[in-house]
């Protein structure tokens, strides 16, 4: 997994603790708690699962190999959502 | 004061009872051709069916959408409500911004939420110029997209 992308069709919004998300191809809203609401916002920005991850890593200071591990379970949700698209 | 400021400042006519019916007309049958996209398209694709209109409009009770826009939008709710319809917040929007087209004016409909422990509660409007034509969400709740 290199690259992330958010489809057109998905749109989000931080509310301080809980990121929203909303399909709109399907209508359906779906909510990401705590750092992943971070991670969504850096793979937005970058597009770049490494860089995304060593972001989140530098800033909550936890181990890169675990965030690595908790982003690719994030994505792996989202993408089976059609929330991201991976390559 | 000339007569073109009185003009100006009179309140809005009251529309004839065949206006009346011809508006609620217009209502029902946006509202079953919404209905109808919303099922068979994505929120996006049907937004903009609706924004184009089926037919030129002419005659059309309330015609000029940008000074009409609020009633538009209060008979929208009234019509709806009266009816075992879907008269929900998304519904309406979707009918007022079909209303709006064939006035030749484009609506914006907005979609806020407000995130909370036990559900998510999502609200729509339109807006015209950033001014709501429907009841928009309060203050708690944040936009999350303009389409």
């Amino acid at each position: 997994m290199n690259t992330v992308r958010i489809p057109k069709h998905v749109v989000f919004r931080s509310f301080g603790s809980e990121t929203v998300l909303l399909n709109l191809a399907t209508g359906q809203y779906h909510g990401v708690r705590g750092t992943g609401g971070r991670m969504l916002e850096l793979l937005a920005e970058t597009s770049d699962f490494e860089v995304a991850a060593r972001r989140v890593a530098e800033e909550y200071g936890h181990p890169l190999d675990q965030v690595e591990r908790d982003m690719r379970e994030l994505c792996a949700a989202l993408a089976e959502r059609s929330l991201i698209e991976l390559d | 004061m000339d007569s073109a400021s009185v003009l100006r400042q009179a309140p809005p006519l009251r529309l004839s009872l065949g206006s009346k019916a011809r508006l609620a007309a217009e209502i029902l049958s946006t509202y079953a051709r919404a209905r109808g996209l919303v099922r068979r398209a994505d929120l996006p694709r049907a937004l903009s069916t609706l924004r184009r209109p089926v037919s030129a409009g002419h005659d059309l009770p309330l015609p000029d959408g940008a000074r009409d826009g609020q009633r538009l939008g209060a008979a929208v709710v009234r019509t709806l409500e009266a009816l075992p319809l879907d008269s929900r917040c998304l519904m309406r929007s979707l009918v007022l911004v079909a209303l709006l087209a064939r006035r030749g004016v484009h609506g914006s409909l907005v979609i806020a939420v407000r995130p909370s422990e036990a559900q998510l509660d999502a609200h729509a409007w339109v807006e015209l110029e950033g001014r709501p034509l429907l009841a928009p969400a309060d203050h708690e709740h944040g936009r999350l997209v303009t389409l």
